[in-house]
C-alpha cells in the first residue's frame, strides 16, 4: 500500500483546485456539450510537453512547499512526471512499465502482473487522455462553468483514495479544453496545486524521454 | 499481564538481538557536561522552523519526500512529513513528550509505530534532556555525536547528528534496527 500510495495522489494532481465563488453548475445539456469537446480535443492530442508548478498548502501550519519540474505525455500509455526542483523525483509510465526514481533508487514495476499499479496507471493515463471523466465507478463528478476555467470536480468512491483525498478540482481551458490546473484536496483541509505553464502541443518526443536516466 | 504470552516475549528477544543498534564507530565523548548544542542540534532554543528532505525507510518499504518541522508552542513542536507529490504520510505534534496524531496515512496508523516515532522524536528534537535520558557518544572519525538510547527493553534508537562546517548539523540519520526503521533528514531551509 505504501507503494502505491505516491501513484494515486498523482492521479489526483493529474485530473484537480479549490471551489471558486463564481462558480455556476452546468446543465445536462452543457455538461454532455462539454465532455464532447474534451473527448475531441483528447482525440486530436498526440503529445504534450509542459512546465508545472506544484504548491502544498498546510493551512494549521501556515506553510507552502513549493517544487516544480516537466511533464510529457505521448499517446497512448506514455507519461513522465519529473520533478526537478527542489530535488529530482521522477515518475515514469511505459506502457506496461512503470518506474519511480528518486536520488537512492529506481523502483520498475509491470503493470501487467500488478492489479493495483494496473489500476491506478488506468486512472492516470484516463486523466491525461480525458476518459476519467466518463468513469462513473470510481469517481463521482460534478461540472461547473468559472468563468475563465470549466471545473471538473471528482469525489472518489473507492474507500482506498478516500483515504487519500477528498476532491480533485480539474481547471480546463476554455479554448482548446486541456488541463490548466489542479488541485487535490485532503480531509485535513491542506491541499496541493498544480499549475501547468509553457504547454506545447502535439511536438514530436522521442521515446527515449520515457526511460528512467 | 493477562496478555503475556512467554513464546512471543522470547521471539521478540530473537528477533530483537539480531539487529541491534550499531555501536563500533562510537566511542565516549570527554566532555565535561553534556548538552544538547554539543552535538550539533538545529533544535536550540532559537529554532522556529526547518524543511528537511526526508526518507523513511521501514521494512521494505521507502518513503520519500519532506519534513517540514515547526515550533508549535514552547512546548510543542509538528512534523508534517509528505511525499513530493503533496500526499501527507503523516502529520504529528510533539507536545511535551506525549504525541499527538493529526493525520497518518491508513498503512502506517499503527499504534507500536506511532510509539516509536514519539520516542524518536522526542529524542531528535529535546536531545539530552527527552526521558529517559539517552547516552552521548562521539563518533570517529567524524567527530559526529549520536545519541543511543531506548524506552523499552527491546526497542533502542541511535540519532546521529552529522555536522556541516558551521557546526550546526545539516543532516540527522535515526535508527531503530529493532524494527527495521531508517529515517534520514537533510537540512533544506530554515
Amino acid at each position: 500500500m505504501f507503494k502505491y500510495a505516491p501513484l494515486l495522489f498523482l492521479l489526483l494532481i493529474i485530473i484537480g483546485n479549490p471551489a471558486l465563488s463564481q462558480k455556476r453548475a452546468l446543465s445536462d445539456k452543457e455538461t454532455a456539450l462539454f465532455l464532447d469537446k474534451v473527448k475531441e480535443a483528447t482525440r486530436q492530442t498526440h503529445s504534450i510537453e509542459s512546465d508545472f508548478t506544484q504548491k502544498k498548502e498546510m493551512g494549521m501550519m501556515s506553510e507552502t512547499i513549493a517544487s516544480s519540474g516537466k511533464f510529457f505525455f505521448k499517446k497512448e500509455k506514455m507519461l513522465r512526471w519529473e520533478y526537478i526542483k527542489p530535488f529530482p523525483y521522477l515518475i515514469i509510465i511505459n506502457n506496461d512499465i512503470m518506474y519511480v526514481v528518486d536520488e537512492d533508487r529506481e523502483n520498475k514495476v509491470n503493470l501487467q502482473t500488478n492489479r493495483v499499479f494496473r489500476e491506478i496507471n488506468n486512472i492516470i493515463l484516463g486523466a491525461v487522455r480525458g476518459t476519467l471523466l466518463n468513469d462513473t465507478k470510481n469517481f463521482k463528478t460534478t461540472f461547473s462553468d468559472l468563468g475563465p476555467f470549466y471545473l471538473a470536480t471528482l469525489f472518489p468512491q473507492s474507500p482506498k483514495l478516500k483515504e487519500i483525498l477528498g476532491a480533485i478540482d480539474i481547471f480546463f481551458n476554455k479554448n482548446d479544453f486541456t488541463v490548466e490546473r489542479l488541485v487535490m484536496r485532503e480531509a485535513s483541509g491542506d491541499y496541493t496545486r498544480i499549475e501547468f505553464r509553457s504547454k506545447k502541443l502535439n511536438q514530436p518526443i522521442a521515446d527515449e524521454k520515457f526511460l528512467p536516466r | 499481564m493477562k496478555n503475556f504470552c512467554p513464546v512471543k516475549l522470547i521471539f521478540l528477544f530473537l528477533l530483537t538481538g539480531c539487529a541491534t543498534i550499531q555501536k563500533q564507530d562510537l566511542i565516549p565523548c570527554n566532555a565535561p557536561l553534556v548538552t544538547p548544542s554539543m552535538t550539533g542540534s538545529p533544535f536550540s532554543d532559537r529554532f522556529e522552523k526547518a524543511l528537511f528532505k526526508a526518507t523513511l525507510d521501514i521494512r521494505k518499504n521507502h518513503l520519500t519526500g519532506y519534513m517540514l518541522v515547526k515550533k508549535t508552542s514552547d512546548s510543542s513542536y509538528r512534523m508534517v512529513f509528505s511525499n513530493e507529490i503533496g500526499m501527507t504520510w503523516f502529520d504529528l505534534e510533539l507536545i511535551g513528550e506525549k504525541i499527538t496524531k493529526h493525520a497518518v496515512f491508513g498503512p502506517m496508523d499503527k499504534k507500536g509505530l506511532i510509539r516509536i516515532l514519539q520516542q524518536d522524536f522526542s529524542a531528535l528534537i529535546y536531545n539530552v534532556n527527552t526521558k529517559p535520558k539517552p547516552k552521548v557518544y562521539c563518533v570517529s572519525p567524524s567527530g559526529n555525536v549520536a545519541l543511543i538510547g531506548r524506552t523499552n527493553p527491546f526497542v533502542g534508537y541511535r540519532i546521529d547528528f552529522e555536522k556541516n562546517v558551521s557546526g550546526e548539523a545539516s543532516r540527522m540519520v535515526i535508527a531503530n534496527p529493532a524494527i527495521q526503521l531508517r529515517m534520514t533528514l537533510n537540512l533544506m531551509s530554515q
